[in-house]
């Protein structure tokens, strides 16, 4: 067993940055049985980790690759074990990023909520680990759920839509829907946490609908484009 | 459009293709294909095999294709109903209700796009991927392609039929390889032998009076009927091996109208919900309307129960207010029939029923006693 934010491996330069999920103030998780506040999913990707030191110089993260929950391209967050409330999903679960990075002093923690195009658009089929088929893949849309999350009567389903092309060739998309995360603070070990309050009382399945004013906000996407245009408010540094 | 230039147009489409019978070779593929029709356009790393095929028709009425191994492909699309299921809004194998209605299968290798909705969807390999794994709804409610892949391990006959359809490949049995397997398959489900295509391939009772009469009604500038439901699959959503490029062919039928503005019901308002382009609303593929009399209910949603309603639907130009949608398509202007003209279109569409395709041992579930 390891601990979260321990050193593995070249021990230099490859470390986690862990993450948790709060909703209410408390921490959010499969229940035994569906209760308020209960998860029922929660998984995402991310991408593009980067470090920024104190000149305000960003540095890529690499992403470890683990054949399971990361590639060097994407890792998948899973919050959930399939147990209970969360029925349906996966067992395993990932809650941190595994990086490598030239060491260094760094501030702030960078990345990006999402799929790249290139991945995101491929033959979902062919995949590979974490982007391996399964709900996760959003067949009708071609492409992703960047964030999978539904607690309660709470929905949201984030991909880019209004894609043009077919599939495995997609060109373009209206609303690329991915989202920009900047932390400052950073200091290796500190917990990421996402707070899904803003996420309970969506409906939201990437669209435009009004019921994605509020999740969409939380994540800094401008929700008529699909654009980054915010701070992404779902992340904070954990307080605990 | 005239007798006359109605002949010139089957004869033209003769000219293009081929005669009766006569194979057309793909590789090792033969496709045998009826008068009229052309050759199918096959992905070039998704050739044709017998072997492809048979395997592909074994997954397509298997019901370890589905999460909890109640349903299988052919749950919702019966080779008796045209690979329809009868249903205005099937239900999935965990009880999701759907709310577009199972397509016909019939003549899917010709198919532009795949779907009542969906432009992305142009292959019958990636299609099979949105009942196997989607989840609003679910319908065959799989969650994780490994699960598919081990159930499938453990039948050596499929371990045998795996390897022989995809020769050369160190890992056959796939996620991605019995996707192949079920397109494979879906492109041999072709259907071009109605009493109407004998007819117009010279057999001049294939067709009686009333049909006859139905017929030049459906292909005439009055009724419209053509424009989306034309050529030789009845669609103007088709593609083939020797078109350029398909047309991006849909259509806003009239059926809704919520807010004066041509708006659909927010629980389904057609290709916009995949282009998010406004001009988009309520508009739907144009299903082929081969088999039409055996695929009720109509519609992307069945709300139309029977063919004479369908027409009647279209003899007013749309439903009720709906007709006046500014949304509508141009050809929906809405026409009047005598009731036996009414009867002679319906006698036409049911004419376009190929009752060998319903019962093609070749497409039936491998299983039943009767193969």
């Amino acid at each position: 067993m390891w601990l979260l934010g321990s050193c593995v491996g070249d021990e230099r330069d490859v470390f986690d940055i862990p993450f948790a999920v709060q909703l209410g103030g408390d921490v959010a998780r499969c229940a035994d049985r569906d209760a308020p506040g209960a998860l029922h999913d929660l998984r995402l990707f991310v991408h593009d980790v980067r470090l920024v030191d104190a000149s305000g110089r960003e540095t890529r993260a690499e992403l470890v690759s683990d054949g399971t929950f990361q590639s060097d391209r994407v890792a998948l967050l899973d919050f959930e074990d399939g147990r209970g409330s969360c029925a349906g999903g996966t067992t395993g679960m990932n809650t941190r990023l595994r990086v490598r990075a030239p060491r260094g002093a760094y501030r702030e923690l960078r990345f990006r909520v999402g799929v790249p195009f290139a991945q995101n658009h491929a033959d979902a089929a062919m995949a590979t680990a974490p982007l391996t088929a399964g709900t996760l893949h959003w067949g009708w849309r071609g492409g992703y759920k960047f964030v999978r999350f539904e607690a309660g009567r709470g929905r949201l389903h984030l991909g880019s839509t209004d894609c043009e092309g077919a599939f495995t060739r997609i060109t373009r998309c209206g609303r690329p829907n991915r989202a920009s995360v900047r932390l400052a603070g950073f200091r290796r070990g500190r917990t990421v946490d996402l707070r899904l309050d803003a996420w309970v009382g969506a409906d939201c399945m990437g669209t435009s609908e009004p019921a994605c004013g509020a999740a969409f906000a939380s994540l800094g996407i401008d929700l008529a484009r699909g654009a980054e245009s915010g701070r992404a408010s779902a992340f904070a540094w954990s307080t605990r | 459009m005239t007798r006359k230039s109605r002949l010139a147009l089957v004869a033209c489409l003769l000219v293009t293709t081929v005669a009766r019978g006569e194979p057309v070779r793909d590789g090792a593929w033969s496709w045998h294909l009826p008068p009229g029709f052309p050759v199918p356009r096959v992905p070039a790393d998704n050739p044709m095999s017998e072997a492809k095929v048979e395997l592909g028709r074994r997954l397509f009425y298997d019901e370890r294709l589905s999460g909890n191994e109640t349903m299988s492909c052919a749950s919702c699309h019966r080779q008796e109903l045209a690979f329809t299921d009868g249903l205005a809004h099937p239900v999935g194998s965990t009880g999701d209700v759907v709310k577009r209605s199972s397509m016909s299968l019939g003549n899917a290798a010709y198919a532009a796009r795949l779907t009542w909705a969906n432009p992305l969807v142009d292959r019958l390999e990636h299609q099979a991927l949105v009942p196997m794994f989607g989840d609003a709804p679910v319908e065959l409610g799989l969650t994780d392609a490994s699960v598919l892949v081990e159930r499938l391990r453990r039948v050596p006959d499929y371990v045998e039929r795996f390897a022989r359809a995809f020769p050369r490949e160190s890992e056959p049995l796939s996620l991605a390889n019995a996707t192949r397997a079920i397109a494979a398959f879906e492109r041999t489900l072709i259907s071009g032998d109605s009493p109407y295509d004998r007819y117009v391939a010279g057999d001049a009772n294939a067709l009686t009076e009333s049909a006859r009469r139905g017929m030049e009604l459906f292909f005439s500038e009055r009724l419209e009927c053509f424009h989306c439901h034309g050529g030789f699959n009845f669609s103007d959503s088709v593609d083939h091996a020797g078109m350029p490029e398909a047309e991006r062919a849909y259509h806003n039928t009239g059926l809704y109208d919520v807010d004066g503005r041509g708006a659909y019901p927010a629980s389904d308002r057609g290709l916009v919900e995949a282009t998010g382009s406004a001009e988009d609303m309520g508009r739907f593929r144009a299903p082929s309307l081969r088999n039409i009399a055996v695929t009720a209910p109509y519609m992307h949603d069945g709300s139309i129960r029977t063919l004479a309603e369908v027409l009647a639907h279209y003899e007013n130009g749309g439903r009720g207010d709906a007709s006046a949608s500014p949304l509508k398509d141009r050809f929906l202007a809405g026409f009047v029939l005598a009731d036996d003209e009414r009867a002679d279109v319906l006698a036409f569409l049911e004419a376009l029923t190929d009752e060998s395709f319903l019962r093609n041992p070749a497409y039936s579930d491998p299983r039943s006693r009767n193969p």
